[in-house]
């Protein structure tokens, strides 16, 4: 059975917060495989990731960027 | 300048710092009178351990360090007193619908961001992302700034908020496809990158 981009998104989301099932992740693994709209909003939550943890950025009159 | 580990801390230069910490705290807490509170604990912590202060990380990031856990405090106390009224709209993923076609295939096609990691030293980033997080409705800014901002755990963060794992991931996943909606439109839609 495919998965949808809509499935595969909220997989893409569940997966940063806990394991997948292991049949999950490979549904997802080979719809990224073959979607480019997936795999550009995969690399995006990864972004937003480093972004968040970075916030409120840089740290413009102490001693320079901000590094976690 | 960072200061050197055991020079006094003066507070004037803590309280320089104070809106910043009031934003950050408005944006996980979204009431005035509990940021209020954490970040005046946060000040009164601060100069009680100004010399737990160990140069190496500014005094900005280490006052953020302190003000997340008064944060997660204020958090907790919060929902012990009253069950976070998560009501139907946030805790159901429906509202994603909207992004999608019938089929399942997105309704418009995400961008190609291309590189987007030069945005990270660009202050105006972090204003377009806080303005992209105060946007989100309560719930599912709490949940995205105690996961991505402060780094817990989800089954920290359920317990925090009092609400299952299922209703968490649910905030999660809002959170993260409105925001990768909202920079899109806002920064690199905008040119920004």
């Amino acid at each position: 059975m495919m998965i949808n981009c809509k499935e595969a998104s909220r997989l893409l989301s569940e997966g940063l917060d806990r394991d997948l099932a292991p049949g999950m992740r490979a549904k997802l693994r080979f719809h990224l495989f073959l979607c480019t709209a997936c795999s550009r909003v995969k690399q995006q939550f990864d972004f937003l990731h480093r972004a968040a943890a970075q916030y409120p950025g840089p740290d413009g009159d102490d001693d320079g960027p901000h590094k976690p | 300048m960072a200061l050197n580990s055991g020079e006094i801390l003066d507070p004037r230069d803590l309280d320089r710092h104070r809106p910043q910490l009031l934003k950050y705290a408005m944006l996980q807490l979204r009431n005035h009178a509990q940021a209020e509170d954490a970040v005046q604990e946060t000040m009164v912590a601060a100069i009680k351990g100004a010399q737990g202060f160990a140069g190496g990380s500014s005094v900005r990031t280490w006052l953020i360090g302190i003000l997340k856990h008064k944060i997660i405090d204020s958090i907790r106390k919060s929902s012990r007193e009253q069950s976070l009224d998560l009501d139907r709209h946030e805790s159901s993923p429906d509202d994603m619908d909207v992004l999608f076609k019938p089929d399942g295939h997105y309704a418009d096609m995400p961008a190609d961001w291309g590189n987007p990691e030069e945005a990270l030293s660009r202050q105006r980033f972090f204003e377009v992302l806080e303005e992209c997080m105060e946007s989100l409705p309560k719930a599912t800014a709490q949940a995205f700034a105690m996961r991505e901002v402060m780094g817990l755990d989800t089954g920290e963060i359920c317990e925090n908020l009092s609400i299952s794992a299922s209703n968490c991931w649910v905030l999660l996943y809002r959170a993260r496809m409105r925001l990768r909606e909202c920079l899109e439109r806002n920064w690199i839609g905008a040119g920004g990158r």
